[in-house]
């Protein structure tokens, strides 16, 4: 009797998850979307009631954002490859299992690098000399700035997150340092340095989006078919199979690591001397986190990635016009709705890993069934499974 | 089959009947759980052609904590037989078999691999033309009728045909002290030495990595520039596929998602596929189903009778009296005894499993 008591009590619980194994691929991508619809209502749902937007004008204000005007497209366009460019920059260390927080703190320091060169340089040397010292530079100090942490890791096995979190701040220090020791009257601000611009392509975004889709093809290459990508991998999905074949582990981290650095540091020159031409403590828009979770959902997929850094910078750019639009005079509610949305995104990959199951009467059901079940038969006759209906027959016969 | 009245049959999580013990056998028995008739028994075949191969020599391991793992362990590996090494889980067997493997650097001792070359062809060995005409200077070469070869005078292009032509021998093995190097320089020195380690998806394979990408990690290395070559890997895993049964829906799945059986099938296929002239393997037929693990023995007899010295560390005495030539018996990290597995008894090897003190009496076999 007893057993049949904790048997019974097992079976009343509401909820079963159960790992899914054999999701078609359109399947999961119907439920993302449908994740995102759902995301995008409650969001404008919340906009509706505290400011009165009409939701329709507010979807139209949010593909304006993007769309609107050629230069918008250029600069949506812009703002994602320069996204994507960061989040191809972290897929290496992170496929490494290498949580590479310093991403922002690589581009500032490339950042800075390529305007100390541009002022202390520009106007003397052409143009074109002062990019060829200043692109390998900005190259060189986003990989040292990536490899202190790196080397620390493989030889005294420190916390990877938490060197990389604190190096961001060193470099904006380093920033802060600069404008003080250069500028220290006024408003702590450098002009626009007017020497030595990337160059421009038809206009300031072209070139850029070529440069970083032949970096996204370079990348694809480098973790698929290349013997680093190769060693990169096995690092990350087990140490002890990497020594087991011979790999040198404490190479591959570094190896990786200064790619990733180095990466991160030419985007942190693409913005100082091709976007924005100067350097603040908030050059790259904290896009070194931005793009982690670019390449999350993409799960470290590089041409997924594309896709990841277009949808968050569409969504950013869009609430930012929704916001402009309707003056909504508070950062909140647009970064409250741009949450929500990650949130349901986020969210959604449990509902692609797993499935829910939920026990009605004794039965366990989908959730499709269960919702069918709750509309066709309000009385449905309690049935047993027919190994418990065995067990009662036994019991009987006993 | 001793302690049970009843037998209850389950297979693949359904119940298949009950027996009583006493109107059934372990093949009946066996044909209920794999559901079609199958031949369960290790074909032991004499050893030949015994070398030896591997000769360890007083090794000494210390854990990451200091305590002393493996205690002064000495014993040959022999090609054309199976070594056993016998003791309760946790008495050394594994950590031995990883520093032998390069895994545990900072053992003390010496792990000598003799590798035969004499009286072999030279081409077989593929050294750069360079090395083999310094090599004959120092007179390492003879020819077929046991002349010694001096290259003095050749043309380079009468030197390769001879070469080529498999008509200059090596004088004498090569011999290699393997201490301390690791997985990728004992490769490297051309040492053929497989290891199926305990932790199959945890160091032997990589869970999230298809049939193909598991293939490689032994050779990805091979072949010039910074490029993979998924080509001959794929030949490989496919080759796999078909002679061990793997099921597995095609060879682009990721390994985790792979029965135990299975993913030790591609495991062991990997490590047997470069011919190795050393295969160690602990615990290769561990949680395995009955059928899987005579598939394990049977590869286990095949590398032996191609020549390759096999070790095998296992846990089921009646599986290691019925495959080893041998067996090493280990206890508290030292060797207690290596006794002659065709004349020794189940209570023997028990006995020495739990002997702490070192035996005088060590009955090898010559």
């Amino acid at each position: 009797m007893p057993e049949k008591m904790t048997a019974k009590k097992e079976k009343s619980k509401l909820f079963h998850v159960e790992k899914r194994f054999d999701m078609p691929l359109w399947q999961s991508i119907l439920i993302r979307f449908g994740f995102i619809i759902v995301a995008l209502f409650i969001g404008l749902l919340i906009l509706t009631i505290s400011y009165g937007v009409n939701p329709f004008d507010a979807i139209g204000s949010m593909f304006v954002g993007s769309f609107g005007t050629e230069k918008r497209i250029w600069d949506f366009l812009r703002d994602g490859v320069l996204l994507l460019g960061v989040g191809l920059a972290l897929i290496p260390s992170f496929k490494m299992k290498f949580w590479n927080l310093g991403g922002n703190g690589q581009i500032i320091i490339g950042a800075l690098v390529s305007v100390i060169l541009m002022i202390n340089l520009g106007g003397k040397y052409p143009d074109a000399v002062v990019l060829l010292i200043m692109i390998p530079s900005a190259i060189l100090a986003g990989a040292v700035w990536a490899a202190i942490p790196a080397i620390f890791k493989a030889l005294f096995n420190t916390n990877e997150s938490l060197f990389t979190l604190m190096m961001n701040y060193v470099s904006v220090g380093l920033v802060n340092a600069f404008i003080m020791a250069k500028y220290p009257i006024g408003s702590h601000v450098i002009p626009r340095i007017d020497d030595a611009h990337f160059p421009s392509l038809y206009n300031g975004s072209l070139l850029i989006i070529i440069i970083i889709a032949v970096l996204l093809g370079g990348m694809v290459y480098y973790l698929k078919f290349s013997k680093h990508g190769y060693e990169l991998s096995v690092v990350g999905e087990s140490m002890n199979t990497a020594r087991y074949v011979g790999i040198n582990v404490k190479k591959v981290i570094i190896r990786t690591i200064i790619v990733s650095g180095a990466l991160c540091g030419f985007i942190g020159c693409l913005l100082a001397s091709g976007v924005d031409f100067t350097v603040t403590p908030e050059t790259g828009n904290n896009m070194g986190f931005t793009a982690i979770m670019a390449v999350w959902l993409a799960k470290f997929n590089p041409i997924i990635a594309a896709g990841t850094s277009f949808f968050i910078v569409f969504i950013t750019r869009g609430m930012t016009k929704v916001q402009s639009d309707n003056n909504i005079m508070n950062d909140a509610t647009p970064n409250l709705i741009i949450g929500l949305i990650y949130f349901f995104i986020i969210g959604c990959e449990f509902f692609v890993e797993y499935k829910l199951l939920i026990n009605k009467g004794g039965k366990e059901m989908k959730i499709t069934e269960f919702i069918k079940s709750l509309f066709t038969s309000k009385v449905e006759k309690v049935k047993l499974p027919p190994e418990a209906e065995a067990a009662v027959e036994e019991e009987e016969v006993k | 089959m001793e302690i049970s009245d009843r037998v209850a049959i389950l297979r693949k999580g359904q119940y298949i009947a009950t027996v009583k013990t006493s109107e059934t056998n372990e093949n009946k028995l066996t044909e209920m759980m794999v559901g079609k008739k199958t031949t369960l028994n290790i074909d032991r075949t004499e050893p030949v052609n015994v070398q030896d191969r591997l000769l360890v020599e007083h090794l000494n391991l210390r854990n990451i904590d200091g305590t002393k793992v493996v205690n002064d362990v000495s014993f040959i590996a022999r090609s054309g037989e199976i070594l056993g090494i016998a003791g309760i889980a946790g008495s050394g067997q594994r950590e031995l078999l990883e520093a032998i493997a390069g895994l545990k650097p900072g053992y003390k001792g010496d792990v000598i691999f003799n590798r035969p070359k004499k009286n072999l062809p030279v081409s077989f060995f593929h050294k750069t033309f360079r090395e083999v005409v310094t090599m004959a200077k120092n007179g390492a070469f003879h020819y077929e009728d046991g002349t010694p070869v001096s290259f003095a005078g050749m043309s380079i292009k009468k030197i390769k045909e001879l070469v080529n032509t498999e008509k200059v021998l090596f004088n004498e093995d090569e011999v290699y002290n393997l201490k301390n190097l690791n997985p990728r320089k004992i490769r490297e020195l051309g040492v053929r030495l497989s290891f199926v380690p305990e932790d199959r998806l945890g160091m032997g394979l990589v869970g999230n990595m298809d049939l193909v990408d598991n293939m490689m990690l032994r050779s990805y290395r091979k072949g010039k520039g910074s490029k993979l070559n998924r080509k001959k890997p794929e030949a490989l895993a496919d080759e796999i596929v078909k002679e061990l049964d793997v099921v597995t829906p095609s060879i682009h799945t990721p390994v985790r998602k792979l029965s135990g059986g299975n993913v030790q099938k591609v495991l062991v296929g990997r490590e047997i596929a470069s011919s190795p002239k050393v295969l160690m393997a602990a615990y290769p037929v561990r949680g395995l189903d009955i059928n899987s693990s005579y598939l394990i023995y049977n590869l286990l007899n095949k590398e032996k009778e191609e020549g390759s010295a096999v070790i095998f560390v296992g846990e089921d005495l009646d599986v290691l009296l019925a495959l080893c030539d041998r067996i090493l018996v280990m206890c508290q990290g030292q060797v207690t005894g290596i006794v002659d597995a065709r004349t020794t008894t189940k209570e023997e090897v028990g006995l020495l499993m739990t002997s702490t003190e070192k035996e005088e009496e060590v009955k090898e076999n010559a």
